[in-house]
C-alpha cells in the first residue's frame, strides 16, 4: 500500500476539520449562533422582523432579507481595513441570495429581518461557514423557514481534490468551490467556483463538499436541539 | 438586480416581464428563440484609440464597452514577481431607466468580479512576464467596462468585450521599459513601442437561466427577472472550469451538471465567434 | 378504545415530519413535495390526530381583538404610536381616545391626554399588515377588559415572550386560575406578552419568580401541578395537568 496523502494539517483529503456549533449566544439578537471550523471563529446575529426603513424600500409583498458579511481587522494575519471590500459586498450578496431561498419571507411584508455576520478569525471557507451559522441563527430567532441552509467547500491542491478548504489551501491551491444547499430540499443555493477544474474534478469536489454539507448539517441539528433541551438554563425572555 | 421587487421599471418594462411569462409557460421565448440559442453577438475592437486596448460588444441589445491600460506601479506584497491585474465594471446612468449613478452597488460588484475571475484563474495574461524590477516595478493593467445598455445577460456580454479589448491590446513593450529602468521617472508609458499583448488563454462565460425546471441562455433583461435561477459558468480554452457564480435563485444537484454541459456546448459556439473576429489563443 | 396520546418531539425547520397522510395539521406546518415539515423550531404536539409545532420562539402577530399594552412612543398629527414589541407599531386615533364630539385635533396638545412613555392599554381593532396596527381604547359594554383600556398607572410589569402565554394561562386557564388562587390584586395578561400587576410587592416577586420559572420549563410536563406546589395551593379535581 502506498502511503496516503496527507495534507499540510495532517489531514486527509476528505477529512473535515473539527467544528462545532452553537446557538443563542447573544443575549440582545433575537436569534444568533456561533460556528468554529478550524480556526474560523463567525458569530451570526439576527434582528426582525421589524420595520423597514426607508420606507419608500419597502418590498409590499415579502420582507427584505438584509445580510452582511464581514470580517472585523483583526481576523487575518495582516490587518484588514474595518471598510466593507468588494468581496465582502459581493459574499453578502450571494449569502443573502442562499438564505432568501430558504426564509419564508411572505410572511412578514414590508418588513426587514436583518443577518449580521462577523468573521471574529478567519481560517479559509468562511463564506460557507458563515451562512451555516446565519441559517442556525434564523431558527433560533423563530423566522420561518422551509428548510436549513448549510456550506462546505471543496478544492483542489497538488492535483488532488480535498473538502473543507483551509487558508493555506486556499491561498496555495489551484481551485476552490464553496456551495451552500438546503438539505431536505437537496437544492444548491449558494455555488461559486474558482481555480482550474475538469468537468470530472468537479464532479468529485462537489460530491465531497456535499458529504461535508452534511456532516454540517449533523451539527447544526444538535445545536439547535440543545437550545430547547437547554431552556431550563437559559434566559427566557426575548424582545424586552 | 435591477428591477428587484419590481422597482424602478418603465410600465413596457414591466409589460415585457409579463408576456416573457406567459410565453415561458408556452414553452416560448420572447424574441421567438430557442432555449438555448444566443442573441446576435457582434464584436469591434480597437474602438476607443486613446486606451491600449478596447472592444465594443453587442449582445441583442445589451451594448458594453472595455477598455485597457497599462501603467507602470508597485506590486502586491504577497506577489513581488508578479503584474497587477484590475478589472472593474459599471453599469452606467445611461443603460436603463433604473440604472443610477454613483457608488457600484452589490450587482456591479459582483459582475466585475465574476468577470475579473474569469480572466484570472483562467491565467489569461502573463503576469509574472509583467515585472520590471522585482518587488519594486511592474506593469499594472486596469480593465475598465461599462454597460452601456441593459437587455440583460451583462456578465457574458461584460466576459467578451473584455477578452477581446484584452486580446487585441497593444501593449508597452516592456523590454524597452527594462532597457530605460534608469529613466524610470521620465518615461511616458503610453510613449513607449508597442508590442501585441500575448494571451494563454481565453475565458468564456456562459449564463443561464432556469424557468419551469428548463434551461436558457443568454437572457434578457425581462427574462432575468422572470426565470427562477440564474448561473454563470466560465470554461477555459482546454474545457477546464475556471469560474462558476450562482447568482440567482437555486438548482437541484443534478441540474448543476446539465448546467455545466450546456456552457460547455456554448462556449464552444462564443470561441467560434471570437475567432471569427481574430480573437484566439496562438 | 384509542387512549389520548400527547407527545413531543423536537423539531427543526425543513425535516419531513412524521405525520399521518389525513392528519389534521395546524401552525407552523406546511406542505413541500407532499411532505409535511415544520416552519420553526418548536416542539412536535399532537392530540389524536391534530398535529401543532409549539414554536420554541415565533413572533407575535396581532389579531383583532386582541388585548395588548404598549408604550407610546410618538404623537401623530391625529394621534399616538405604541410600541408593542412585534414587527411594527399600533396607532391609537386621538378621535378614539377624546370622547369629545367637539374635538378637533388642529386645537388638541396630544401631550395632555397620553404622553410619550404612558403605558397604554388597548383592543386591536385592525391588523393589516401593510401599515401600523390600529387600536382602541373604547371597551364595548361586556369588555372584561374594559377596566385595562387606556393609559395605565402604578402597575408592575414582566414582560414575556407571546409564544410563552400560552402556557402562563394553562389549559382552559388552569395556570393562572393556580396563580392567582394565592396571589390576589390585579393581574392583567395582554396577548403580546405583557403581563400587568398591582398589588403587594412580595405577590409581585413571588408572581415574577412562578412567570420565570413557567418561561424556562415552557416544555416541561406537569407544570401546573409544579407550580401549585411552588405556591404551596391544593388543586381542585381536574385542575392540574394531564
Amino acid at each position: 500500500m502506498s502511503e496516503e496523502f496527507r495534507r499540510v494539517d495532517g489531514r486527509k483529503p476528505d477529512e473535515m476539520r473539527s467544528y462545532k456549533i452553537k446557538a443563542h449566544v447573544l443575549k440582545n439578537a433575537d436569534g444568533s449562533a456561533e460556528i468554529r471550523l478550524g480556526k474560523n471563529w463567525i458569530v451570526a446575529a439576527v434582528y426582525g422582523p421589524k420595520e423597514h426603513f426607508p420606507k419608500f424600500e419597502v418590498l409590499h409583498d415579502r420582507a427584505i432579507l438584509n445580510c452582511r458579511y464581514h470580517m472585523t481587522p483583526y481576523s487575518t494575519s495582516e490587518r484588514k481595513s474595518p471598510k466593507p471590500s468588494r468581496r465582502e459586498i459581493e459574499l453578502s450578496k450571494v449569502i443573502r441570495s442562499a438564505l432568501e431561498q430558504a426564509v419564508i419571507l411572505e410572511e412578514y411584508p414590508e418588513m426587514s429581518i436583518d443577518v449580521f455576520i462577523e468573521v471574529l478569525q478567519a481560517d479559509g471557507s468562511t463564506r460557507v461557514a458563515s451562512i451555516t451559522a446565519a441559517a442556525v441563527a434564523l431558527a433560533d430567532a423563530g423566522i420561518p423557514m422551509k428548510d436549513l441552509v448549510v456550506g462546505c467547500s471543496a478544492g483542489k491542491i497538488n492535483g488532488r481534490i480535498i473538502v473543507d478548504v483551509g487558508e493555506y489551501e486556499d491561498k496555495e491551491g489551484e481551485a476552490d468551490l464553496p456551495i451552500a444547499i438546503m438539505p431536505n430540499l437537496r437544492r444548491v443555493v449558494l455555488l461559486q467556483m474558482d481555480g482550474k477544474l475538469t468537468h470530472e474534478e468537479f464532479k468529485k469536489a462537489f460530491d465531497m463538499a456535499l458529504k461535508g454539507a452534511y456532516k454540517l448539517y449533523e451539527e447544526q441539528i444538535n445545536a439547535l436541539k440543545s437550545v430547547i433541551k437547554n431552556m431550563e438554563v437559559l434566559e427566557g425572555e426575548d424582545r424586552e | 438586480m435591477r428591477g428587484e421587487g419590481f422597482r424602478g421599471l418603465t410600465l413596457s418594462e414591466l409589460l415585457t416581464i409579463k408576456q416573457v411569462e406567459k410565453l415561458f409557460s408556452e414553452g416560448r421565448r420572447i424574441d421567438e428563440r430557442g432555449f438555448l440559442e444566443f442573441r446576435e453577438i457582434e464584436i469591434n475592437t480597437n474602438v476607443i484609440e486613446k486606451a491600449f486596448g478596447s472592444a465594443r460588444v453587442s449582445l441583442g441589445d445589451t451594448v458594453v464597452v472595455a477598455g485597457v491600460n497599462f501603467e507602470l506601479g508597485t506590486p502586491f506584497p504577497d506577489s513581488p514577481d508578479k503584474g497587477i491585474l484590475i478589472v472593474e465594471g459599471e453599469v452606467l446612468p445611461t443603460a436603463s431607466f433604473g440604472a443610477e449613478a454613483g457608488p457600484p452597488n452589490e450587482y456591479e460588484i459582483e459582475l466585475s468580479r465574476v468577470v475579473d475571475r474569469g480572466i484570472r484563474e483562467s491565467e489569461m495574461l502573463p503576469l509574472e512576464e509583467y515585472v520590471i524590477k522585482h518587488g519594486e516595478v511592474v506593469y499594472k493593467i486596469f480593465l475598465d467596462f461599462n454597460i452601456i445598455n441593459d437587455d440583460g445577460n451583462l456578465i457574458d456580454a461584460a466576459n467578451l468585450a473584455a477578452v477581446a479589448a484584452l486580446a487585441t491590446a497593444k501593449m508597452p513593450d516592456i523590454n524597452y521599459v527594462k532597457e530605460h529602468i534608469d529613466e524610470l521617472n521620465s518615461i511616458n508609458i503610453k510613449e513607449v513601442p508597442k508590442v501585441g499583448v500575448k494571451i494563454r488563454d481565453l475565458p468564456i462565460a456562459v449564463t443561464l437561466g432556469l424557468k419551469n425546471n428548463k434551461f436558457i441562455v443568454d437572457p434578457t433583461f425581462a427574462e432575468e427577472i422572470a426565470v427562477e435561477s440564474l448561473i454563470t459558468i466560465t470554461h477555459t480554452n482546454k474545457g477546464e472550469l475556471c469560474s462558476i457564480q450562482l447568482l440567482k435563485g437555486g438548482l437541484t444537484f443534478e441540474q448543476v451538471f446539465e448546467a455545466i454541459n450546456i456552457a460547455y456546448e456554448k462556449n464552444i459556439e462564443l470561441r467560434s465567434i471570437l475567432e471569427r473576429n481574430g480573437i484566439k489563443v496562438i | 378504545m384509542t387512549k389520548k396520546t400527547e407527545e413531543h418531539i423536537i423539531i427543526i425547520p425543513g425535516i419531513k415530519l412524521n405525520i399521518p397522510k389525513k392528519a389534521k395539521i395546524r401552525e407552523n406546518i406546511i406542505k413541500i413535495n407532499r411532505n409535511y415539515i415544520s416552519t420553526l423550531l418548536g416542539l412536535l404536539h399532537q392530540v389524536n390526530n391534530e398535529y401543532t409545532i409549539i414554536p420554541y420562539k415565533d413572533i407575535y402577530k396581532p389579531k383583532p381583538g386582541d388585548y395588548v399594552v404598549g408604550i407610546v412612543v410618538n404623537y401623530a398629527p391625529n394621534g399616538w404610536i405604541i410600541e408593542l414589541g412585534t414587527y411594527t407599531k399600533g396607532f391609537l386615533p386621538a378621535q378614539d381616545y377624546i370622547r369629545d364630539k367637539k374635538f378637533n385635533p388642529k386645537e388638541v396638545e396630544l401631550s395632555e391626554y397620553i404622553k410619550v412613555g404612558d403605558i397604554i392599554g388597548a383592543r386591536v381593532v385592525e391588523a393589516n399588515r401593510y401599515s401600523y396596527f390600529l387600536l382602541s381604547t373604547r371597551g364595548e359594554a361586556k369588555d372584561k377588559m374594559s377596566k385595562y383600556l387606556g393609559v395605565l398607572k402604578n402597575y408592575y410589569v414582566i414582560k414575556v415572550s407571546s409564544t410563552k402565554l400560552p402556557r402562563i394561562i394553562g389549559k382552559k386557564g388552569s395556570m393562572i386560575k393556580t396563580i392567582k388562587k394565592k396571589i390576589d390584586g390585579d393581574l392583567v395578561i395582554a396577548q403580546n406578552g405583557v403581563i400587568l400587576y398591582k398589588g403587594d410587592y412580595n405577590n409581585y416577586l413571588l408572581l415574577k419568580r412562578i412567570i420565570n420559572f413557567i418561561v424556562f420549563k415552557t416544555f416541561a410536563a406537569g407544570l401546573t401541578n409544579a407550580v401549585a406546589s411552588m405556591l404551596g395551593v391544593e388543586l381542585e379535581e381536574g385542575e392540574g395537568d394531564e
